[in-house]
């Protein structure tokens, strides 16, 4: 008996000894901690790589739908918000503000460890920092644009630090400003090749600056930073020697960054097949249902005749059937908005009999499930890779975020802004723009001559360049545009329609172009900035409201 | 309640067992408590406790949902009728936390089970911890109520072999109606035309569809009734052996469940196999040693798309036929063919073995002393087969691929391990002194841990479509783990004193320290103290003949939560992939997980006053009782201000929730001659509010977190009815109509829309201002009625169960036609408001437009219910004609479960459904035959 208290006992004793103290201390084994990482090279690359999923992919192109460039066939928040039917609970709202603050917070953890690390090549991690600066100035850009002011948080937050108010629009410039002028200073210059295909470079970070500092209405540094991009010397426009079809061409697989011939775009987000794809090109040319993409008439009729005249200036413009629309256009047209015979991932169009499907002839309005309908008369070719229509969330096409071309648009712009513009700037940006694609040059005293507005055709020749790529809501609001938004979205005009019937129910104006989305409005006391979306107003009592909401 | 009890070892031992005479001695039950057991009559805590034939021969395929309605203050929401996998969640008083709120399981003294996977009909006894004296003694775990499980235990006497099986067959409660080809044609065109676009269909096209002319792409298809099947069968056998001697006893059983589902394609079905062997002895006259094991093989398959096609369902164009003319899987565009998704798209296929062992020994010391030693291991090992195939879309006209999905295959294969180990060590002492004090104590400590081990790999473009291994996958491959652990250490004990069993008197304590939080607030202390007066042990009240037994018991203490993520207060940074950089997959790192190092466990007080009476010979007991449960530092991730950028939200001790209820229970039992029968009521009601934020601003949406206000309630506008032409001054000009009401700034209002109310009075309707608590998703009142008849050899069984007050919510398209590309008209959206239709009960109906779908009183449906939860009829042979076939016992019964209900809840789907648009697997009702054999 008494061996089994023993026995006991000693078991009891056993047990006590076997608690250890750290038994209770563990950590993840799977997982690194702040104290453990920012120490080797390889934890700086990795941590500057994970920055790059905040740059934005296909939703730089899905910005188009606050614009009147496209229709898209369902009611999108971006819609709802060009077409001013949102309040402060829009969910977008809230996603942009929240995404854009998650990439400015994992910048700011970046730029407070970086130096920590020891590295064998202490520029490197500078330049990894600049390449951190350029993303979080990209996050910055969007925010200040969408709201104005907005807190400008430079370093990682405790919960106890969040009851932030917004800071002045300009402030916020003035530190994007700068920031990028010093990135610009650690990158290199080249474009980014092999290993290092799709990072930010010096023409990212000065690119951007005169991207921002033309938005906020500083032409004189837009100028300059646009200038420092054009004497770079590394960029130029893409241009396979096919005048009809350079332009296109940028948009599909052969203007991808990794074939090596594109030296156009500066920010990029790339995609890649089987890792990072997306379904924009089957949204362009969806077989079997309404196409995501409907070119506006507003956008068709901003394209210039060949003679370099506007359409209801132009003798040259004279449309009695559907074909005769992208006749003597400035050739961007045809290579943006899908021409009658052009090849398409569309199948059955509006033809009653068709035996080429992969032709498109003749605009579709049917639901019948056998090809693409289109809203508006119109489709979209830029921006559809072919091969990539008919499989679902299987285009591998890069987004071009920030294109050499922009860059000479802006520096022209800043100029004219200025009072500066002549001729001779002209013809070194966007007359290079119409070399690309052999239209005829954009020339001062012709454009007075005719009782153009100078201003007037600089902006025209952006909306047409950057068609479908993001930028047209951002340029509307800054040109103080908004009326353009609360116009009826028009399309084609029946009449010159083959086959008129088969659009028999659409609503039509009296001329007898369609009219495909009303009920839309802009009210320029509010609609010129976002408002501080709901949820952040609520959990931080600091921040304002913008006006009119 | 009701039977009388023996035991073995009097004491504290879990595995104790419980002979279920029945006896009017029912309060000399013993009921099981936190690391021991008490007599009923010398509880001083709240404790609920049914036996097993309160599940006996229901088809309960997991024991959660078997609980509902069975237990004053037990709740069950959310459990699914999907095969193999459709447990709900338990609520003891209440929701303490708007974290983890589940109870501590404890199965046969080892904490943490998994009671959905348990054989029903191994359980013994289910006992609920519901205040702070009955579970406090589990410490910083036991702040959501504990439930602690016996499973059955041998007896001594001769072997008895007994077989139990029952065959049944599943549909579901409720489906939704869907509008047919013509009709939805012509609803969507309208619905544009309303919102300023033009229609997407002409009349000719509508007439195609009507008279089906083209089956190909105009076809008429009801996707409800495609997708579901009529029926799915599910069966039960069961198996076991128990017997013994005076000092060694055995049970030993095997169970069987098969369950088929109801969608189309036979790829949801689940097998579960239980085995399970006790064995007690006693050696050398003192020494107990038991061992108890248990083995669960078990997998369930579903689709690989999951629930999927059961909402896409509810989402595709009836235009679109199963399959085309040519015998493809229709396709026209859109959406997927939920039909060829439930049958082609492959299984996620979900195996695991689990072991439970547990071996124990107690030594009786000296008299009264007990010690006592546990080691308990919980090992599993599971598997997930998804296996992702190509389907194939041809064209009906010219046999062209147009639309595929899951192209390329992809099988992934997971592997989950875990491992849990528990050592107990107890010293018991149990001495009555001068025949007066009755003293009882128990000093324990224990530890534990928890090590989860997970390893996935994938492949794609595998070399067979039919056959799904990791081995055939020819590209992609890629794999990925984790590691998690957790460990707790624990002192505990627990001290009673008994005065002529009149007056009673108990403390508990626990002091626990979880490896979840830093160091510095690692450890902490909880106890409880609670008093009971036995007052009709007092010379006054001891010979009156109407009330038998008449206790009075008070309780306050408290305990705490621990269930938040492993690492929620250190900094985490982990692998994300990012953009593609130099043209080939690229993985980054970022932070993870924000840490908060001055984190700990939320801590509940609870305080019970409780009352227990028997009348007329122990035929009527009752028990009542109050409550307020206070759960403070609740830990949340609390919505802060975005420019945090966290990934998450971090973790925050920050807020409290009260609990505040009462629960009544009466039984009554009696026999008049052959005729026995045995009636038990129940219902309970808790209130459920938000004390305090922790100064944090309220959480706003559609579920809220205010403070005095029920947690995640419904937060929503008023809205007082559809607004008519004449609440309008219409404008021939222009042809528009502007409101003569206050309407919220942005929305496009018209005839035919809500009208929300203005709740501040300041002409406009805003989302700030104007919304308000319009209900909550916690029942109140609920109640069961369980009545049990016998009489020669028939008996009847039934159950009641229902909820008085509660509200449910179905958005998007399992509510709502045409607010998004998926939301589809049901028969309820023909009764919209058009011009000609103006006492309509739906909104005109708008294109992608949803402003009318906010949620508003319109859309907050009443989910109370009373419904029939089982209902069961048997026949037992005659014991003279039993034996003839050797059995003691011969019983074969008709049984349903859910059969009817009583609701106002939307028609389409079952008032237990969750808050949801629609994508889940819907509650069944089972109708089954069985069968009990016991040999001898």
């Amino acid at each position: 008996m008494k061996n089994i208290i023993y026995c006991c006992l000693a078991g009891c004793l056993f047990f006590f000894s076997s608690c250890e103290e750290d038994f209770l201390d563990r950590s993840p084994t799977d997982q690194l901690t702040n104290e453990n990482f920012w120490e080797t090279e390889e934890q700086l690359i990795l941590a500057a790589n994970g920055l790059y999923a905040n740059v934005k992919a296909k939703n730089t192109v899905d910005m188009e739908n606050m614009g009147d460039n496209t229709l898209w066939p369902s009611s999108t928040q971006y819609q709802q918000i060009g077409s001013g039917n949102y309040g402060p609970d829009q969910n977008t709202l809230n996603t942009e503000w929240t995404t854009q603050y998650r990439g400015v917070r994992q910048a700011n953890a970046f730029l407070e460890n970086y130096h920590k690390a020891t590295l064998h090549d202490p520029a490197l991690a500078e330049r990894l920092a600049a390449e951190v600066r350029v993303i979080r100035a990209l996050m910055y850009s969007y925010l200040t644009n969408f709201w104005g002011d907005v807190p400008l948080v430079t370093e990682t937050l405790t919960i106890e630090e969040l009851m932030v108010p917004r800071d002045p629009q300009e402030e916020v410039v003035d530190f994007l400003l700068n920031d990028l002028e010093d990135a610009a200073m650690n990158l290199p210059s080249e474009i980014p090749s092999g290993e290092d295909l799709g990072r930010m470079n010096r023409g990212a970070a000065l690119a951007l600056k005169a991207r921002i500092a033309l938005y906020s209405g500083r032409f004189e540094v837009a100028e300059k930073a646009a200038r420092d991009v054009m004497d770079m010397g590394v960029y130029e426009l893409f241009d396979t020697g096919n005048p009809e079809r350079n332009y296109y061409d940028l948009f599909t697989y052969a203007g991808k960054l990794s074939t090596g011939n594109n030296k156009e775009t500066i920010i990029a987000r790339t995609s890649l097949m089987e890792v990072d794809m997306h379904n924009l090109s089957r949204e362009i040319h969806v077989p079997d249902q309404v196409i995501r993409w409907n070119p506006t008439k507003s956008l068709v009729d901003s394209y210039l005749m060949i003679d370099g005249l506007p359409i209801e200036d132009s003798p040259l413009y004279g449309v009695e059937n559907y074909q005769d629309v992208f006749e003597n256009r400035d050739p961007r047209m045809s290579q943006t908005i899908l021409e009658p015979g052009a090849e398409w991932g569309g199948r059955y169009d509006g033809q009653e009999v068709n035996e080429t499907p992969e032709i498109f002839r003749i605009p579709k309005f049917l639901s019948d499930r056998r090809g693409a309908v289109t809203l508006t008369g119109y489709y979209f070719t830029k921006y559809a890779e072919l091969s990539a229509v008919p499989t679902y969330r299987r285009d591998a096409n890069d987004f071009h975020l920030l294109r050499y071309a922009e860059v000479l648009l802006t520096y022209a712009e800043a100029k004219l802004e200025q009072g500066t513009l002549t001729q001779e700037d002209l013809d070194k940006s966007i007359n290079l723009l119409r070399d690309r694609v052999g239209m005829k040059h954009m020339v001062i005293s012709e454009i007075e001559a005719n009782g153009l507005d100078l201003r007037e055709e600089i902006r025209r020749e952006r909306r047409v360049e950057l068609a479908l790529e993001g930028q047209r809501y951002f340029d509307i609001k800054r040109w103080k545009k908004g009326e353009l938004l609360a116009l009826d979205v028009k399309g084609t005009n029946v009449n010159w329609l083959p086959n008129p019937d088969t659009a028999g129910n659409l609503r039509t104006d009296e001329e007898g172009f369609i009219i495909a989305h009303t009920g839309r409005t802009f009210d320029p006391s509010r609609h010129y900035l976002w408002p501080v979306p709901l949820p952040q107003l609520e959990r931080n009592p600091d921040l304002t409201q913008n006006p009119g909401w | 309640m009701g039977f009388k009890t023996q035991e073995k070892l009097v004491g504290s031992e879990t595995d104790f067992l419980i002979t279920l005479d029945e006896d009017a001695q029912a309060l000399e039950e013993v009921v099981v408590v936190g690391y021991g057991t008490q007599k009923k009559a010398n509880l001083t805590g709240a404790v609920s406790q049914v036996s097993s034939d309160a599940i006996e021969d229901r088809p309960i395929t997991n024991l959660s949902s078997g609980l509902q309605g069975l237990m004053p203050g037990v709740t069950v929401t959310g459990a699914s009728g999907a095969p193999g996998n459709n447990g709900g969640d338990i609520r003891i008083r209440g929701i303490g936390t708007w974290g983890n709120s589940n109870p501590l399981i404890v199965i046969d003294g080892i904490p943490g089970g998994n009671l959905n996977i348990l054989n029903p009909q191994d359980i013994e006894s289910i006992s609920v911890l519901k205040d702070a004296a009955s579970s406090s003694i589990y410490g910083v775990r036991g702040a959501n109520g504990v439930i602690l499980i016996t499973t059955k235990s041998g007896t001594a006497g001769k072997p008895t072999l007994s077989y139990n099986s029952y065959y049944g067959v599943q549909t579901p409660t409720a489906l939704p109606d869907r509008l047919g080809s013509p009709e939805y044609m012509e609803l969507l065109n309208e619905a544009q035309v309303n919102v300023g676009r033009n229609p997407t269909y002409t009349a000719d096209e509508i007439q195609i569809a009507r008279e089906g002319t083209d089956l190909n792409y105009y076809a008429n298809t009801n996707w409800i009734e495609e997708v579901y099947k009529d029926y799915a069968p599910q069966q039960n056998h069961n198996l076991s052996v128990n017997g013994g001697q005076e000092d060694f006893n055995y049970y030993l059983s095997y169970g069987l469940l098969k369950e088929e589902g109801l969608v189309v394609g036979n790829n949801y079905e689940s097998q579960r196999h239980n085995v399970r062997a006790k064995l007690n002895t006693t050696v050398l006259d003192r020494i107990d040693i038991s061992s108890n094991i248990g083995y669960i093989d078990r997998n369930y398959i579903g689709s690989a798309a999951g629930t999927g096609p059961l909402y896409q369902a509810l989402t595709i164009i009836p235009l679109v036929p199963v399959r085309n003319t040519e015998g493809g899987w229709g396709y026209i565009g859109g959406s997927s063919n939920p039909v060829a998704v439930a049958t082609d798209s492959g299984t996620n296929d979900f195996s695991s073995e689990e072991f439970t062992g547990n071996v124990q020994a107690a030594i009786n010391l000296f008299k009264g002393f007990l010690i006592r030693g546990r080691y308990g291991l919980v090992k599993y090992n599971s598997r997930r087969n998804l296996f992702e195939r190509t389907i194939n879309y041809y064209s009906p006209d010219t046999g062209d691929l147009v639309w595929q999905t899951g192209y390329p295959n992809k099988i992934t294969t997971s592997s989950y391990k875990g491992t849990y180990q528990t050592f107990v060590g107890t010293a018991e002492y149990d001495r009555t002194f001068a025949d007066t004090h009755h003293i009882t104590a128990l000093l324990g400590i224990s530890q534990e841990e928890t090590v989860n081990d997970d390893l996935e790999a994938s492949r794609t473009n595998l070399s067979s479509s039919s056959v799904g291994h990791i081995n055939l996958g020819t590209e992609n491959q890629l794999n990925d783990g984790s590691n998690a652990q957790n460990a707790l250490q624990s002192v505990f004990g627990r001290l009673n004193y008994g005065y002529k069993d009149k007056y009673l008197a108990e403390i508990n304590f626990r002091y626990d320290g979880s490896s979840r939080f830093a160091e510095d607030v690692r450890w902490e202390l909880f106890s409880a103290a609670s008093i009971g007066w036995v007052f009709t042990e007092e010379g006054f009240l001891r010979d009156n003949n109407l009330l038998d037994f008449g206790k009075i018991r008070a309780s306050y203490g408290t305990q705490g939560n621990d269930q938040i993520a492993n690492w929620a207060y250190m900094d985490i940074l982990g692998p994300v992939n990012t953009m593609p950089i130099g043209d080939q997959l690229t993985i980054g790192y970022r932070q993870t997980v924000v840490g908060n190092q001055l984190l700990t466990w939320e801590s509940a007080e609870k305080a019970n006053l409780g009352i227990d009476l028997a009348f007329f010979n122990n035929r009527l007991t009752t028990t009542a009782d109050y409550f307020v449960n206070t759960t403070e530092n609740i830990l949340l991730r609390l919505p802060i201000p975005d420019v945090f950028g966290g990934p998450d939200y971090p973790y925050q001790n920050a807020g409290s929730v009260e609990n505040r209820g009462w629960e009544f229970q009466m039984g009554w039992r009696d026999d008049i001659n052959d005729f026995s029968y045995s009636l038990d009521f129940n219902i309970s009601d808790v209130k459920n509010k938000v004390t305090d934020l922790g100064g944090t601003e309220p959480t706003i949406g559609d579920r809220v977190r205010m403070e005095g206000e029920p947690l995640d309630a419904f937060y929503g506008l008023v809205a007082d009815r559809i607004a008519q032409e004449s609440d309008f001054t219409y404008n021939a000009e222009d042809d528009s109509y502007t409101p003569n009401f206050p309407y919220i700034q942005g929305d496009p209002v018209q005839p035919g829309d809500l009208i929300y109310r203005d709740l501040n009075g300041d002409g406009e309707v805003d989302l700030v201002n104007d919304r308000k608590v319009i209900g909550s998703h916690i029942p109140r009142y609920t109640y069961g009625f369980r009545g049990s008849m016998a009489y020669k050899g028939f008996d009847l069984n039934f159950f009641l169960q229902g909820v008085g007050e509660v509200n449910g919510l179905l958005t998007g398209s399992a509510r709502h036609a045409f607010i998004s590309e998926s939301a589809m008209p049901q028969e309820i959206h023909l009764d919209r408001w058009t011009p000609g239709n103006t006492d309509a009960t739906y909104p005109r109906l708008t294109y992608q437009q949803s402003y009318n779908q906010r949620l508003s009183t319109y859309w907050l449906e009443d989910a109370s219910y009373l419904r029939l939860k089982n209902v069961q009829i048997g026949y037992t042979l005659p014991t003279g004609l039993s034996e003839k076939f050797k059995a003691e016992r011969f019983r074969a019964y008709v049984s349903a479960e859910n059969l009817f209900t009583v609701s106002d809840y939307f028609y389409g789907y079952d008032p237990e459904s969750p808050v949801s648009s629609g994508s889940f697997y819907p509650q069944v009702k089972t109708f089954t035959v069985g069968l009990n054999i016991n040999l001898k």
